[in-house]
This record gives structure tokens, sequence and C-alpha cells, in this order.
């Protein structure tokens, strides 16, 4: 009898053994689980948020700088004050949305550089104010935002030989190296640039003139009539400040070799700067503008505290 | 006698513990997982925020959001929309059909929001209200700037006033600047 006894508490206790290790079991199992619900419940420290402040405040920043570049402003602390207010104006407005969001932000200008924008808004051949044919449009600077919108039936026609007969060319100029753009006719209805770099080494562009007859050449972004032209990506071989002129706009019988629009932005001041531009008004025009900005962006949140300092040069070489 | 009343007092100490695991193993043993299925399901508000999100970036990249928000009619309204926005489906508009087909042809019922700031204060202006959202539903953010020279659009989609010379929902922030205001749109998605 002693053994029966024995032998039926030993099977309890196992089957009770068995039964707590189940439990157990399930409850790992179940924490795990869990743990994966909770982990996908949040899709991260959300840092698109953070990178979406950046992108407005660039676009913001990008646009106002262009826009105030090319009003007329009496002197530059007015501009730069100007700036610097919408800048401000922007912040504060935007700081009302994301603190609602629980985050803070801010965006400051830190510096500007002050320069000129140089234009011809209406259509006329590329002489200077007082219709010279070789000229300097911008003494010692660098450039953003060159762009030139010229009707085909006015450049000269040599599609093969543009640097032999003289064609319209703007040329920079840093001292050592010399880099020259010709514009000319090309074959039937295109338009061609031809870059001769400093060892006198040719390269073309060619696009369609579009239905309208005109093109447009962003020498500062490389494209001609909205394709890439990597002929005209020297800016980066160009050191430090460099002479921009115009030459032969022109030709020997005194006939126009380009008529059209352009602009562009050196970072030189007006009363610094030595261009055959008008500084009153006439055209070509030369008047005070932003060259660039800095501005620095804070934005922080409990998860993310994220810094950054933003150049704003709409339209420069390596933006 | 002493002996025997301590085991029974054990035994049913035992007896007991045995109901309460069993109860919490059956309680356990039946686990809501992230993949079962209801309309509370985390994964479906997740997906919808993002389909949110993903919405909005992509009609922002397209140009289509402020369009939207400037197709205003002076006398307080969206044009053909009642004060409390559009209540039939998104507004006449790119942005608008955009919201029609990605989301209500989905079953999938939304409401647009534009947040604008006076005095310093956000306020609230509804531009699409298809309902009260219920508990499950997700929102997506962005925000846009407003120019004193953006112009409100006419009922035909054509260009009217400067934002500067019409008469906004939302106020000039400043008047001597280019800045007119930013306001923040808000789309709230949820399952009908």
């Amino acid at each position: 009898m002693a053994d029966v006894n024995d032998r039926g508490q030993l099977l309890l206790v196992g089957a009770l053994t068995l039964a707590v290790m189940l439990v157990a079991l399930a409850v790992l199992l179940n924490a795990a689980i869990y743990t994966g619900n909770i982990a996908t419940r949040d899709a991260g420290a959300g840092t698109s948020a953070a990178i979406e402040y950046e992108a407005g405040a660039t676009s913001m920043a990008r646009s106002t700088v262009a826009v105030l570049s090319e009003q007329e402003s009496g002197n530059y602390s007015m501009l730069r004050d100007n700036f610097t207010y919408t800048i401000d104006v922007w912040s504060q407005t935007t700081r009302v949305h994301t603190v609602a969001s629980l985050a803070d932000t801010s965006l400051e200008t830190t510096s500007t550089t002050s320069g000129s924008y140089i234009a011809q808004d209406e259509d006329r051949q590329f002489t200077n104010e007082s219709n010279a044919s070789n000229w300097t449009v911008a003494n010692d600077s660098h450039v953003r935002a060159f762009r030139m919108n010229v009707t085909r039936d006015s450049l000269a026609a040599y599609p093969d030989a543009p640097v032999d007969n003289d064609t319209f060319r703007a040329e920079f100029d840093n001292g050592t190296d010399t880099w020259r753009v010709y514009l000319h006719q090309g074959d039937v209805d295109n338009v061609s640039v031809t870059v001769v770099d400093p060892s006198n080494t040719e390269t073309t562009c060619t696009v369609d003139a579009g239905a309208d007859g005109r093109v447009v050449i962003d020498i500062t972004a490389a494209t001609l009539g909205g394709q890439d032209c990597p002929a005209m990506t020297f800016f980066d071989q160009l050191s430090g400040t460099y002479n921009v002129s115009y030459t032969d706009a022109l030709n020997d019988t005194d006939t126009e070799q380009v008529n059209g629009t352009y602009s562009l932005v050196v970072d030189r001041r007006l009363d610094q700067l030595d261009t055959g531009a008008d500084t009153s008004g006439g055209e070509p025009s030369a008047i005070r503008a932003l060259y660039s900005a800095e501005l620095e962006l804070t934005y922080r949140s409990a998860d993310i505290y994220y810094q950054t300092e933003l150049v704003i040069a709409p339209g420069a070489a390596d933006d | 006698v002493t002996d025997r009343g301590q085991a029974h007092a054990l035994e049913a100490i035992t007896a007991g513990m045995l109901l309460l695991a069993s109860v919490l193993f059956a309680l356990q043993v039946t686990a809501v997982t992230p993949l079962t299925g209801s309309t509370s399901s985390q994964h479906i508000e997740n997906q919808q925020a993002a389909l949110g999100e993903g919405l909005l970036s992509a009609e922002a990249e397209n140009g289509t959001v402020v369009p939207t928000l400037l197709y205003w009619n002076e006398s307080g309204r969206f044009h053909d929309a009642p004060a409390a926005g559009y209540h039939g489906g998104g507004p006449p508009t790119a942005f608008g059909n955009v919201l029609d087909e990605t989301l209500r042809q989905r079953n999938i019922a939304f409401d647009v929001n534009v947040h604008y700031v006076r005095n310093g204060n956000r306020e609230r202006q509804a531009m699409v209200d298809l309902g009260t959202p219920s508990d499950h539903a997700s929102t997506a953010v962005r925000s846009f700037t407003l120019y004193d020279d953006d112009r409100i659009r006419y009922e035909n989609g054509t260009a009217g006033p400067t934002l500067a010379n019409a008469s906004y929902f939302a106020p000039d922030a400043a008047p001597d600047s280019r800045v007119y205001n930013v306001v923040e749109v808000e789309v709230v998605v949820w399952r009908m």
C-alpha cells in the first residue's frame, strides 16, 4: 500500500510541473508576439517632418533671393533687411504649425552676400548701353543664374567654324585661363553653342530652336534649350573670380550677331562693379541684388534634434 | 488528524492555483497579433497614414495643392462649396480628383482641413468634410507657403486678383513682406 501512495503523489507533482511549464511557455510566446506588435506600431522617429521643414525653408528662401534680386533696391542694407524680415516672418508663422505637432523650429539668417543683377529684359542686340560691340559685363566676380534667351535668326550662320569667323561669344577670364562660349546657328533649324577651353579645344552642343525660333541657354546650369550641354560645365575648373565679357556682339559691318534677352547675378557690389550695363535704368541694366544667403535651420522634437546650414544661391554653377 | 488537515489545505491551494493557471493559459493562447483582421488594425492605420502622406507629398511636388488652396470664392467659401467645405468628395480641381481617385473610390473617407495663422494663433478652415473621423483615423500634414503675389482662382480656374488684394480666409501675416501666410494642409483618412 505504501508504494502505491508514493506513486500517486509523484504523478500529481509531475502533472503539475508540466502544466506550469505549458503556462509559462504560453506567456513567453505571447510576450514575444506582443513585443512585435508594439514595435511595429510606430513607424520610426519620423525624420520626414524635419526634412519637409528643410525643403519648405529652402524653396521659400530660394524664391525670396531670386525675387528680391530682380527688384530695384535703394541700398544694400534695405535689401538685406527685407530678406531677413521675410525669413523671420516665415519662421515665426511656420512655427505656429510645428509647435502644434510638438516640434520647435527656427530659421535664421546668418549672413548674406551682396551682389548685382545685370539684365536685358527687352529683345535687343547684346551691346552695352552705348552700343559698343566688345564690353565687360562684370569684373572679378562669381556668377549665378546666367541665362540667355536668343532668337535663332539673329545668330551668325557658321555651323562649322564659329571661332575662325569671330561670332558672338561670352568670355570668362580669371587672369590665367579663358573659357569662351560661342553662340551660332547650327544646321537647318538648330542653334549651337561651341565652348573653347584654355587649350583651344572646341566642344559643341546643338539643339532644335523649336517653333518660336528661340532658344534658352542656361550657362551656369549647363543646359541648352533644356537639354544638358556638358561642354558648359567648366565653372568648377575656373578658380577664383573671373571677368565676364561679351565680344563681337556686332560683326565687322556692324550687323548684330545675336539678339534677345539675358540676365545674370554676380557677387560684386554695384558700387565696385565695372560694367557696361546702365546703373540708372537703361538697357542693359545693373541693379543691387543678393548673390547668396546663409541660413541656420533648427528642428527639435522629442525624438529628433536637427540643425543645418543652408546656402541659398539659386542658379549657381554648383547648385 | 492534524497532519491530514494540512494536506487538505495544501491540496485546496494547489487546486486553486491550477484553476487560475488554466484561466491564464486560456487568455494568453488567444493572442491579438498585428495581423489579426479588424477595421481598427494598427497595420491598416499605418498604411492609411502612409497613403495620406504619399498623396500629399506627390501632389505638393506636382504643384496641385496650392492652386486648390487658392480656389476660393471671395464671398467666403471655396467655389461651389458650402461654408463648411465640400461634402460630396474632393474639390473640382486636380488635387481634388487625386483625392477622389486614391481614397474615396477605395471606400476610404477623408477630411481636408487647412490650418492658417491669424495673429499668432492657429485657425482652421475646412476644405472637405465627409463626416466625423472614426477613432481609428490617420492624419497626414504638410505646410505650404502662400505669397502676396499668388493669385486666387476663378471658378473656371483662371487667375484672379493677387492675395494681397483679395478677400481670403487667411490674413496677410506681414503686409510688408512677400510671405502672405503659411498654411498647413491636413488630410484625415479612415475606413468607411
